[in-house]
């Protein structure tokens, strides 16, 4: 029996093609019959899985199924990694292993910058705060500064002789308050979006 | 509700840990194919994880050779992969078994010392 004949609407057969085609996109790396070994796997789950839906639609029992089994580029990359690097150890071949090792790197470089993205925004939103409560306490140092050159400068200045005039006077507080606060909260929510995607 | 959400995530945590206990425990009984080890799972353990989570660590038991694998064909016309415990798997579960017996107890212990 093929695929198609096993769904009776048109739109549930697209949304298995689009699924497995993301499952084919996460597992090109490996040989063929590892893929297809794979793709077999995760399609016999799939249809098992929405064999087991009750109710509504054809189509939404299968996005309901697809929802529990995951994206497949979450819990196939570790694999994909896995099953180079143990191939690699089989074959010696050198090819192999360093694509197994890309992943493995690949994976550990794209946690890093995302750490070091969150880690820079916050650094932002405290820098913001900062500047509207120093401007409090030197008036004359904190701003968006124009020199006489006519470079120009924005946030905490050690001598202010050389500058021509300074733009944004006290509208620097609630400026960086809000600021300070948006940075914050976009950068918060969005964390627990992120955390939350990766525990279901 | 802070103390709630930080006990279900290390509850969560510790349950996730005992996943390989788990799936060699369930293969030790009789084969299983995936989906089917992962409701088991799920039912057992209430661990909440996107079930394509169970494939990476079948992988890796298989790779280390705890555990091996079958395809039967299926009236649908996708073959079906079941699994099953290798003697090597059931030698590591035993040693498993007897590991957590220890330290259960020795946590037992020290809860009773408190």
């Amino acid at each position: 029996m093929k695929i198609k004949e096993l769904f009776s609407e048109k739109i549930t057969v697209k949304i298995w093609d689009q699924y497995f085609r993301r499952v084919n996109r996460c597992s090109k790396t490996l040989d063929k019959d590892q893929q297809k070994e794979l793709q077999l796997e995760i399609q016999d789950h799939l249809y098992e899985s929405f064999k087991q839906e009750t109710g509504d639609s054809e189509a939404v029992r299968l996005l309901n199924a697809i929802d529990k089994i995951g994206d497949p580029e979450e819990y196939i990359k570790p694999m994909v990694a896995d099953r180079l690097l143990s191939s690699a150890s089989r074959t010696l071949n050198p090819k192999t292993i360093l694509k197994g090792l890309y992943y493995n790197i690949f994976e550990g470089i794209k946690h890093l910058f995302v750490s070091l993205f969150y880690v820079m925004g916050y650094l932002t939103a405290i820098t913001f705060g900062s500047l509207a409560i120093l401007k409090i306490f030197f008036p004359k140092n904190v701003g968006f500064f124009i020199y006489r050159s006519g470079g120009h400068a924005f946030g905490v200045i050690g001598d202010p002789i050389n500058v021509r005039t300074e733009i944004l006077g006290y509208w620097i507080i609630p400026i960086g308050i809000v600021l300070s606060l948006l940075l914050y909260f976009s950068l918060t929510r969005s964390l627990r979006v992120l955390k939350t995607s990766k525990k279901d | 509700m802070a103390e709630d959400e930080k006990i279900a995530k290390w509850e969560s945590q510790v349950r996730k840990g005992m996943l390989d206990f788990i799936i060699l425990m369930c293969l030790a009984k009789r084969e299983f194919y995936g989906y089917e080890l992962i409701k088991r799972i799920k039912d057992i353990a209430e661990i909440n994880v996107s079930e394509g989570t169970i494939y990476p660590l079948l992988n890796r038991l298989k790779k280390d050779g705890l555990i091996t694998s079958k395809w039967v064909e299926m009236e649908s016309g996708i073959p079906r992969k079941y699994y099953k415990i290798t003697v090597r798997g059931e030698k590591i579960l035993s040693g498993m078994k007897e590991a957590w017996e220890k330290f259960s107890l020795s946590i037992d212990q020290f809860m009773e010392e408190l």
